[in-house]
């Protein structure tokens, strides 16, 4: 029986009339690398919207370790677990690259309704952040303000803010997205760096990163998945073609 | 020099100013330049909490006056019961003691913006900005309704109230009691955006997303913020109530928030300093053209404009070297 | 019951002039995504225009015109010269930069025009009143305005669904990105929304002239009104202003009829005129309040 970290069963969500996910189940082995990939419009970042708690599913269950992700709100589920990074890279562009990562460092301190003491001298910032940077490379840049960075120092960043909290399941929706063969190199290699700490959800368009990565891939068609299987067995796999050659 | 140098001299180099005018006023036979100075200090500290909304939690509120007029109210109603011998609702007795009043003014701000708040940030961007706007509006038409508080005419206070040892009917000791309270909010405030709640907010205002998603439950720390703003205004209104010994509902009026606001831009969004500049720019403008021509308005549209358009830093900004 | 129906009809008046306002600020809103504090200075410029053009004229129809007029060549030189700088910018600046316009029409208006309210005669063709049913006479000004305002939405109606302008302002309201993308001309259509937004504001203050005073700082008053209405209604949608602006029409003028009265059955008669009538002018933003507790979004928030 596979150790599962991730459970998705019969998700289903409509807007209006657009049926954003229909019947969607796959399930995510612990310390596997598991891409999305799907034709364009097939819902897939609706899938992480649904999973990160952006948007309530209409029916259907979702279960992080066995317990029901369900009903809690985004930043539970942040704490439960789960992180992510954005299509359009989502970091604190008026803040430093240094107040970037002590945020995401804080954030798993409790809370933080402390209002005296400089944030940048609390004691997990000062043993964390150095370590934190130099994780994504960034330490370099660390005084810079956050927006001044290269898109791919952008998405460093985030994946690195994202990976301050431990997360048990790290989903990345298309990081590849606007980065030269130089920025897909270096993703590449961060990704797999941090295979054996967190599972990894990857929802990508790139088909070459997709294969060299991914332990199991799962195929979204018009909100279903149609199919959930090694690389090998994707690439075979006559409804996948179809899906995506169309008639032969 | 540097950034933080220029900056440190500048708010120094005002302190002084502040600290020294009352004697200058005096010298110069010029007594009612500290009457006209406490306003500006008073001003200031709205002004500076709404900085702490708008510059810092991101949070575009224009209904801020509601909280300086609650703050004035609270000090202006127990007053009256207490100067007419009857007390508040038949259960509560009036007070001229501004050590029991204006923690009062405060927390009945504070706690106003709590209910504002929690029911505001539930939308956000465009939405946000019309309900806080709706909301005050809402507490304006309370105010009119309150004829036994004089309704649109307003109530007048027989003294200012008591503090301590002291005599606030003095101007000169009045100025400093400001003064002393703008300095403390300031210090605190500046205290606050760079704890770790500060920085929670100032993420919070970049990226909710973001900071959502890394487990922290962004709104709820900008709740906090616009309570604190709150507070400092309902400061601000107890203070402002005793200055003119008046209160009326135009202290809550829309047009109360959009001057606040452009305090705010004339001395510099996101400074906390630079508002005290903008208030006593704002003030003194209005001072002095005012003698020129009474239609000074009509060119502080069209120089809001440019200040939005080209020079978003304020004058706080300009003032300061850029590293 | 006649005063009821008496009421009931002021506030589909009221409703009426709320939807002028807000039909062309909805969409700025959606389509534009710009906030635009300075919308009630266009029902405040068709009120004075037409005041004053009515007052040398004598003809409410030129009065009417001059103010459309008016309206509409004062809304494209804002667009051109102030707002089609801060499409771009964030919501701040635009508050900011837009309440710099209404300090300098509410000035501009008080040096043309001077501090006095001024006052508008009622056309005589439209003055007197109408026996409607049995013992309800309603004034025939406000039918008028009623039905003007019926015209007016059947008229947007029809724009929205039957022309292609229509079309594109609908699309632009729901997908600004993809409209543009296909080749519209999205400049032309921003100006041209706008225009229309100011026009509807124009004629809600010219035919507002007759009923109440013509001021300087008249057109805020209305515009938080309108701003309730789209927050109800929700932004970018016509049909959600229609909704809002009924809904805080009929609440408005019902509560401050019919509240001091109802009040009066268990309080003194002096408590429950200040009281009732103090709920009533609150009573909106407490529906307000209402429905955003159930509905953050408004009753039909477009999907952007």
């Amino acid at each position: 029986m596979a150790d599962y970290i991730l459970q998705v069963k019969k998700l289903c969500k409509s807007f209006g009339a657009v049926e954003a996910s229909r019947d969607l189940s796959f399930n995510i082995e612990r310390g596997h690398i598991h891409a999305l990939i799907g034709p364009n419009g097939a819902g897939k970042t609706t899938v992480l919207n649904l999973l990160s708690g952006e948007l309530e599913q209409d029916s259907g269950r979702i279960y992080l370790n066995g317990e029901k992700l369900d009903g809690l709100p985004v930043h539970k589920r942040a704490l439960a677990g789960l992180g992510r990074s954005f299509q359009i890279t989502s970091i604190f562009e008026n803040l430093s690259v240094s107040e970037n990562m002590a945020l995401a460092i804080l954030a798993g301190q409790g809370h933080n309704y402390r209002f005296w003491k400089n944030s940048m001298k609390s004691a997990a910032v000062e043993s964390s952040l150095v370590e934190a940077l130099e994780r994504v490379d960034l330490l370099g840049s660390a005084g810079q303000p956050a927006a001044t960075l290269s898109h791919g120092e952008k998405r460093q960043l985030e994946v690195g803010m994202a990976l301050v909290g431990r997360p048990q399941l790290l989903m990345l929706d298309e990081p590849m997205a606007g980065q030269g063969a130089g920025g897909t190199v270096a993703l590449k290699k961060l990704i797999r760096s941090i295979k054996g700490q967190t599972t990894i959800l990857l929802v990508e368009h790139d088909m070459d990163v997709v294969f060299s990565l991914a332990d199991q891939i799962s195929v979204i068609v018009y909100g279903h998945c149609i199919a959930s299987a090694s690389p090998e067995e994707i690439r075979g796999h006559p409804e996948v073609q179809h899906a995506y050659l169309g008639e032969q | 020099m540097s950034e933080t140098l220029s900056k440190t001299v500048l708010i120094a180099g005002g302190g002084i100013c502040f600290c020294l005018l009352p004697w200058a006023a005096v010298l110069w036979g010029e007594h009612y330049l500290i009457s006209l100075f406490t306003r500006i200090l008073i001003y200031a500290l709205a002004a500076v909490s709404l900085d702490l909304l708008i510059g810092y939690g991101g949070l575009i509120s224009l209904g801020h006056a509601a909280f300086v007029g609650i703050g004035g109210y609270v000090t202006a109603i127990f007053f009256h019961h207490s100067f007419a011998g009857e007390p508040l609702a038949g259960l509560i007795p009036g007070s001229e003691n501004a050590l029991l009043v204006w923690p009062l003014a405060v927390l009945a701000a504070a706690g106003c913006a709590l209910l504002i708040g929690s029911l505001s940030l539930r939308t956000s961007g465009m939405h946000f900005i019309m309900i806080t706007l709706a909301f005050a509006q809402m507490l304006y038409y309370f105010a009119v309704g309150l004829e036994k508080y004089g309704g649109d005419d307003g109530l007048s206070l027989y003294s200012r109230n008591q503090l301590a040892g002291m005599d606030l009917g003095s101007d000169m000791q009045f100025y400093f009691v400001c003064l002393f309270f703008l300095a403390l909010f300031l210090f605190l405030a500046d205290r606050l955006v760079k704890s770790r709640f500060g920085l929670v907010l100032r993420g919070a205002s970049s990226s909710s997303r973001r900071i959502n998603a890394l487990g922290i439950p962004g709104r709820n720390y900008k709740l906090v913020c616009f309570v604190i703003g709150g507070a400092g205004a309902g400061l601000a209104g107890a203070l402002l109530v005793n200055q003119t010994e008046y209160v009326s509902p135009g202290l809550l009026h829309w047009t109360m928030s959009g001057e606040l606001m452009v305090m705010v831009l004339l001395g510099g969004l996101g400074t906390l300093f630079g508002p005290v500049l903008g208030a006593a720019v704002y003030l003194l403008l209005e001072e002095t053209l005012a003698m020129y021509t009474e239609h000074w308005m009509v060119y502080l549209g069209p120089i809001l404009i440019i200040v939005v358009l080209f020079a978003k830093r304020g004058l706080f900004g300009l003032l300061t070297i850029r590293e | 019951m006649i005063l009821f129906i008496e009421q009931l009809l002021n506030g589909l008046q009221l409703g009426i002039t709320l939807f002028l306002m807000s039909a062309g600020l909805t969409l700025v809103f959606g389509i534009m995504q710009v906030i635009n504090l300075a919308h009630g200075s266009f029902y405040m410029i068709g009120a004075y225009v037409g005041a004053t053009v009515a007052a040398a004229t004598g003809s409410f129809l030129l009065a009417v015109l001059a103010a459309l007029g008016a309206a509409g060549l004062a809304g494209m030189v804002v667009e051109l010269v102030v707002l089609r700088q801060l499409y771009k910018r964030d919501h701040l600046d635009q508050v900011l930069a837009t309440f710099g316009l209404i300090f300098f029409f509410n000035e501009m208006t008080r040096i043309l025009w001077g501090k006095q309210p001024l006052f508008m005669d009622m056309p005589v063709w439209l003055k007197g009143n109408l026996e409607l049913l049995p013992g309800l006479i309603y004034p025939v000004y406000r039918l008028a305005v009623i039905v003007v305002g019926i015209m007016v939405a059947l008229l947007l109606w029809y724009l929205f669904s039957r022309t292609r302008l229509g079309m594109q302002i609908r699309a632009g309201a729901s997908n600004r990105q993809m409209v543009a993308a296909l080749g519209v001309n999205i400049r032309l259509l921003y100006t041209l929304v706008f225009g229309l937004g100011t026009l509807l504001a124009g004629l809600a203050g010219v035919m507002a002239g007759p009923i109440f005073a013509v001021e300087s700082g008249m057109g805020e008053s209305i515009l938080i009104l309108t701003f309730v209405v789209i927050v109800i209604g929700g932004i970018g949608s016509v049909r959600g202003a229609v909704i809002g602006a009924l809904l805080v029409g009929l609440v408005d003028t019902l509560g401050r009829a019919f509240l001091p009265t109802l009040f009066r059955t268990f309080l003194s008669s002096a408590t429950a005129d200040s009281a009732g009538a103090s709920l009533a002018s609150m009573s909106i933003y407490i529906l307000m309040a209402a429905v955003l507790i159930w509905k953050p979004r408004g009753l039909f928030p477009s999907h952007q």
